[in-house]
């Protein structure tokens, strides 16, 4: 028996995010933030504009480097790699505005994204048959099985959010980043897409970030509020509805809110 | 088989003909500017499939075609001997980098390593630091330049602006043999359909899509997963292993190799070429530069002064009307492309864009 009692009832976040700051010429656009997200999880993220939810997500997938504090995923500290290999790691991230591969059709990039081996010699075999059917499978997830042929450029906003999805889970993530994935879409659309991250949280770690209250809603998942770059509350969405701070610093117009529990 | 391919091959089959209805100078300079088009699939791959613009071609091209250089002038100086600009200048000791092209068999791999090698260190160095855009071509052009100035400067060691010529066996055949300018021709034809061929089979397999990608969204693929440098090298890499192919060539073709021929005229000129072809496409890079280098030849013998304004007017021609080139033109009839579905504005859509 080891002398030190190991605890074994809170097993280690799959992402932990470990007092971190980020400033932009001075500014702070987040401040000695934590976060941790079990694995396995649905987290929603939440909180007015320019509260500093992008700049999250670009820390944890290495486009900005926080001045201090580190990110940790699955135990390893990866806020110093490179991009592509935190990536490589399993983090995926879909960008607040579409960021398919434009000169590519639909099913090229479900394709290029489903790849194992994504160095130089590894990309010169063609797509394996297993690749070939797991594109097939997310073109019917994604309901882009018509459009299959047709340039990403040419699809619609809406069409685009649901390929980056497709793109996003192509690569079979462990930690998927979704920001914003309603934007631009129906409410039929958005109750489809909640649907959708309901059947990935079960397999992958999925940290959402949305504004609309409905689509919230929908998700029914622990909500973290950020605000001025730092985390403001946790809990569930009746209890955040209940505390008038966040309602002040979030919705704004308290009228605003009874309209989104409608 | 796509109808493209089909054409592709009519045509190289009727070149292959060429010397059975072309007369001895069309065939020589139809021979000249095959060798150049091997360059111009180069320039294909790195700035129409990759996206980036070099303006120093020349450097890779004039390390293939000095390194076949060198071995033909040892092969045509008297053993124990110096080459003859050597003994004008002074030198008495064959330099140590001239000694190992005494060997064919080397030569013959340096042709190919050399410029490779030299292109990956060159692309290493600026994409590892994430050199893009304009900065690439200057870069490139000033390492030409100064590698076009080295040449100048070490009459001794290079033969300096006069460059390497006099020379006429290689492994063992005699280039200005009569029989020797179809064999010639046909062994140019030959490695432009390799090129052609290889090339486009590679850009068939993921590498082709992602290279677009990257060209497209480059940070998107970092994210994704990919190393852009890691592919940028090696496209870059490509690029310049096609042009020390065709400077080896175009050394045979001439019997000469001199500064002049790969400097910054000459590496502007293969852009403008594949531009007007159209650059995304191999066989409208290889098309442009062939069709423009004999409508040069013309032009520039009935009127040697007119020559400048018209490469002007058609580059004008190009950045204005027809940014994908002839190939683009020919491709948007066969394919009409619908009108981009209209995008919903969504909020900062720009600031967020990677
Ligand atoms: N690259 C950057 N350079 C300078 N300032 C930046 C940069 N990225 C973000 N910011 C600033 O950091 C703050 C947080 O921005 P961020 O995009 O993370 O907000 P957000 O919570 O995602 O907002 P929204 O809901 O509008 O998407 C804002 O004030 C923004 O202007
Ligand atoms: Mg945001």
């Amino acid at each position: 028996m080891p002398s030190e009692t190991v605890s074994i009832a809170t097993p280690e976040p799959l992402l932990d995010v470990r007092d971190i700051t980020v400033s932009f010429d001075g500014f702070k656009a987040i401040t000695n933030l934590s976060l941790s997200v079990p694995k396995g999880s649905l987290r929603v993220l939440i909180g007015p504009n320019g509260a500093g939810k992008s700049t999250l997500l670009d820390t944890i997938i290495g486009k900005v480097r926080p001045d201090t504090g580190e990110v940790r995923f699955a135990g390893q500290v990866i806020s110093r790699l490179p991009e592509h290999r935190i990536a490589g790691l399993g983090i995926c991230r879909k960008f607040q505005a579409p960021g398919v591969l434009e000169g590519l059709s639909v099913r090229e990039n479900l394709l290029l994204t489903a790849r194992r081996h994504k160095g130089v010699l590894g990309i010169l075999k063609a797509p394996t048959a297993a690749e070939h059917s797991r594109a097939d499978e997310l073109l019917r997830l994604t309901g882009l099985t018509e459009r299959a042929a047709v340039p990403a450029a040419l699809l619609a906003h809406g069409e685009k959010q649901w390929l980056e999805i497709g793109m996003v889970v192509a690569a079979d993530p462990q930690l998927l980043l979704l920001d914003e994935p309603t934007a631009g879409m129906t409410a039929q659309e958005t109750a489809q897409t909640a649907e959708l991250i309901h059947t990935l949280a079960g397999r992958h770690t999925v940290l959402v970030i949305d504004h609309d209250m409905h689509f919230v809603e929908l998700l029914n998942a622990p909500i973290t509020v950020l605000h001025q770059g730092q985390v403001f509350r946790e809990g569930d969405l009746e209890t955040l509805r209940a505390d008038p701070d966040v309602m002040e610093i979030y919705l704004g117009r308290p009228k605003e809110a009874a309209h989104a529990q409608a | 088989m796509k109808r493209s391919t089909t054409a592709v091959i009519t045509v190289l089959i009727a070149l292959a003909f060429a010397p059975l209805y072309l007369g001895a100078y069309p065939l020589t300079l139809l021979g000249r500017v095959l060798a150049l088009s091997i360059a111009a699939i180069g320039v294909s791959v790195v700035w129409g499939r990759a996206g980036i613009l070099s303006l120093g071609q020349g450097l890779f091209f004039g390390l293939g075609g000095y390194a076949l250089a060198m071995h033909l002038k040892l092969v045509a100086t008297p053993r124990g001997e110096l080459p003859d600009f050597m003994l004008y200048n002074g030198v008495e000791k064959l330099p140590w980098f001239w000694v190992p092209f005494a060997s064919a068999p080397f030569t013959l791999f340096m042709v190919l390593l050399l410029p490779a090698a030299v292109a990956g260190l060159v692309a290493w160095l600026m994409f590892r630091r994430r050199i893009t855009g304009v900065y690439v071509s200057i870069i490139t052009q000033a390492l030409l330049l100064a590698f076009v100035t080295w040449l100048n400067g070490s009459q001794g060691l290079t033969s300096g602006t006069n460059g390497i010529t006099d020379y006429q066996t290689f492994l063992g055949i005699n280039l200005r043999g009569p029989a020797v300018a179809h064999g010639l021709y046909w062994v140019t034809l030959l490695f432009v359909a390799l090129a052609l061929g290889g090339t486009a089979a590679l850009l068939r397999t993921p590498f082709g899509a992602i290279l677009t990608a990257i060209r497209d969204n480059e940070n998107r693929t970092r994210f994704l997963g990919f190393n852009p440098a890691a592919f940028k090298i090696a496209a870059f890499m490509l690029g310049g292993l096609l042009a020390g192919v065709s400077g080896a060539l175009y050394t045979l073709h001439l019997g000469t190799i001199s500064p002049a021929m790969i400097g910054t005229a000459f590496s502007i000129e293969l852009v403008v070429w594949v531009a007007l072809g159209g650059r995304a496409s191999l066989i409208g890079a290889a098309a442009g530069l062939v069709l423009g280098q004999l409508a040069k030849d013309r032009i520039s013998s009935a009127a040697p002064d007119a020559w400048l304004y018209v490469m002007g007017a058609l580059f004008v021609l190009v950045v204005l009307v027809m940014p994908q080139g002839v190939a683009g033109l020919i491709q948007n009839r066969r394919t009409p492309r619908p009108t981009p579905a209209p995008q919903n504005p969504v909020t900062r859509e720009v600031s967020d864009a990677v």
